[in-house]
């Protein structure tokens, strides 16, 4: 006779089955939308890419001829062809040169081409990252904990590209009107933005184009755009891992994964980069070009500083970071080499970060790709010395993990001015991130008493501001993307070289980044812990979170550090192979003793 | 073998399961179904987000 508990197994079965192939329909019905969507998208890569692409590769303007056969970039001046459209320069010599104009359907799909593989090999690079997070914070952690850190990284990657597919990338570029330097996608039109309306300022919020890349968003161009976005997207989302390790439930994690990907970081960076309302300030409000912010010192990493700071504040510190009487130990990690190399294949991923922003390399003022690459390099390298010499003079040692995290300070502080300023202010950047991070991580240990094990909260949220600031003071004019940025013409250009309205749209954007991020993620991780807890165990915290959450050591053997509560999985004499499998034959010196 | 003690369990990964169903299910349901299922597909995975985090916050309890 089936008892009650099986029946009600069977039956919450059957409700998750129904769920499935419910959710299975939509699916299908998304698909069939597509089909009948008003914009087309170009899944085949077949039109993407055309002799409209070859013009206005400097300064952005259309090129027209007029009645007389005179180019003009005005667009009220042009000639218009049979269909009443503006005649372009190109169409205009068609019969005068056919071959050329042949050729320029092939050349401009050579340039949307070179554009494509920049913008996907540095996403590739970005992915890249997480291998060097996952090292920095599984490094600068104990080895008690290392499984759980380790893997809070990893499945960041699936959980954030996921939650990022379902709907964030809908949220963020779902109203941004198009991709030049992509050639393509017409999907993401603008009418998707979801506007509020102060007076005639429009307040764009965000996206609605995109959800699941269904519709027309099935397309090669948004493909690429889509790709490079999310690898950035789950840098933000694996920031707070760091913060939070050491006493943060796995579930707690996972559901943190979704919120961020669907719902914090595109919000604020559909305000910044999707055309919403803080990159409009330029155009609206004459504040410069709007909120500038290159490649992410705000939209990535003051976004996952200041969820890190909402999480580690709704966690409490560690057991034994902080005494009775207030004052604070340190509790190191269990491996700066680690760390260190993990801290280099981030540096290495950061040529892909910046430099990857300009979304091209051919046209559009993208050859600036050389600065940006060599801005990042500067900067990096100027804060790892800065802090080095902080600590070597104040404390008498270069110390060993401020070094690390000096580096990732200055390529914080970098990322958003790399594409606006010159090599030498990149270096004065980065010696101000450099010795910044150091006061930084003082600050919130001893003051704020946020127990931050990795440091994560200084470098990303104090430097990425640092970074948002430094735009607004560093960005020097010269460069030109498209002749245009957030549609204010001409080039970004700080108070130190003469636009003071750059620096006030940089402090709104800073302000809007903190209130926006810190409220919503406290919220989320206040109400989180009421329903699921956030927060292990203090026995289990003790004992090392690998076994009791992860169910496996991250070092098999008799690591000297790990199992001091629960039992080692192999303890009960079970022989071991040395990948820690067990195994019908006995191997001695692997045994644990 | 033996995962030794238990934090975490199974019941939080069907709640998670569960939960991103019900992710699923609103925003595709309000995204693109036709319109006379829309309000039932978007209820629904109202519903099993809820559901979701009920399964979870049971196993809360369950260590």
């Amino acid at each position: 006779m089936m008892n009650r508990h099986t029946a009600l197994r069977r039956l919450s079965q059957m409700w998750l089955g129904m769920l499935m192939l419910a959710m299975t329909a939509v699916l299908l019905s998304a698909c069939g939308n597509s089909m009948a969507a008003s914009v087309a998208g170009d899944p085949g890569g077949t039109a993407t890419g055309s002799k409209g692409d070859v013009v206005n590769q400097v300064d952005g303007a259309p090129q027209f001829v007029d009645s007389s056969g005179r180019p003009t970039g005005d667009v009220t001046q042009a000639a218009k062809d049979k269909d009443g459209n503006p005649l372009s320069e190109i169409d205009a010599g068609k019969s005068r040169e056919p071959l050329a104009y042949e050729l320029s359907f092939m050349i401009g799909q050579n340039r949307v081409a070179v554009n494509f593989v920049w913008t996907l090999v540095t996403g590739f690079l970005v992915m890249f990252m997480q291998a060097g997070f996952a090292l920095v914070e599984a490094g600068f952690t104990r080895g008690k904990n290392a499984n759980h850190t380790m893997m809070m990284n990893f499945m960041v990657y699936g959980l954030g590209m996921l939650g990022f597919y379902i709907c964030g990338f809908a949220f963020m570029f779902g109203g941004i009107g198009g991709l030049s330097t992509l050639g393509g996608g017409a999907a993401l039109a603008s009418a998707g933005e979801v506007t509020l309306w102060l007076g005639d300022k429009p307040f764009g919020l965000f996206g609605t184009n995109g959800f699941f890349l269904g519709g027309g968003t099935y397309d090669v161009a948004i493909a690429v755009m889509f790709l490079f976005q999310m690898v950035f997207m789950d840098t933000a989302a694996t920031i707070p891992t760091g913060a939070m390790a050491e006493r943060w439930k796995w579930l707690g994690f996972c559901i943190f994964g979704f919120f961020c990907s669907t719902l914090t970081y595109p919000i604020f960076g559909n305000w910044a980069w999707g055309g919403g309302w803080l990159s409009q300030l330029g155009v609206n409000f004459g504040l410069g070009h709007g909120y500038s912010d290159f490649a992410g010192s705000g939209v990535v990493h003051m976004v996952g500083g200041w969820m890190a700071l909402a999480g580690a504040l709704v966690l409490g510190p560690r057991i034994g970071k902080i005494n009775k009487d207030g004052s604070v130990n340190t509790i190191p990690g269990h491996n700066i080499p680690m760390a260190a190399l993990g801290t280099f294949i981030l540096a290495f991923g950061w040529f892909g970060f910046n430099p990857g922003s300009t979304l091209a390399a051919s046209g559009s003022g993208a050859l600036r790709i050389g600065i940006v690459a060599v801005d990042t390099m500067l900067a990096g390298a100027a804060a790892s010395l800065s802090a080095m010499l902080y600590m070597w003079i104040t404390k008498g040692k270069p110390d060993a993990g401020m070094m690390i995290n000096g580096i990732l300070a200055g390529l914080v502080a970098i990322t958003a001015p790399s594409g606006f300023v010159s090599p030498i202010s990149a270096i004065i950047i980065g010696l101000v991130a450099g010795v910044l991070v150091c006061w930084a991580v003082w600050f919130f240990d001893n003051v704020v008493k946020v127990d931050d094990p990795v440091g994560a909260i200084s470098v990303h949220g104090i430097n990425g501001a640092w970074g948002v600031l430094a735009v607004g003071l560093f960005a020097d004019g010269t460069s030109n993307y498209g002749g245009a940025w957030n549609a204010v013409p001409g080039s970004v250009t700080g108070l130190l070289f003469g636009d003071p309205g750059q620096f006030v749209a940089q402090v709104i954007g800073l302000i809007a980044n903190f209130t926006y991020v810190f409220v919503v993620s406290y919220a989320f991780f206040k109400v989180a812990d009421m329903l699921i807890g956030l927060r292990v165990t203090p026995e289990v915290e003790i004992g090392g979170l690998d076994i009791p959450e992860m169910g496996a050591y991250a070092y098999p053997f008799d690591w000297p550090e790990v199992g001091t509560m629960y039992p080692h999985p192999h303890a009960e004499g079970e022989p071991v192979t040395a990948n820690g499998a067990t195994s019908p034959t006995p191997a001695p010196t692997m045994t644990p003793a | 073998m033996t995962y030794g003690a238990k934090e975490s369990n199974s019941k939080e990964g069907s709640g998670l399961a569960l939960f991103i169903v019900g992710l699923v299910l609103v925003t595709a349901g309000w995204a693109y179904a036709p319109a006379a299922l829309q309000i039932i597909l978007v209820l629904l995975g109202i519903a099993a987000a809820v559901g979701g985090v009920m399964v979870m916050r049971m196993a809360k309890s369950v260590v």
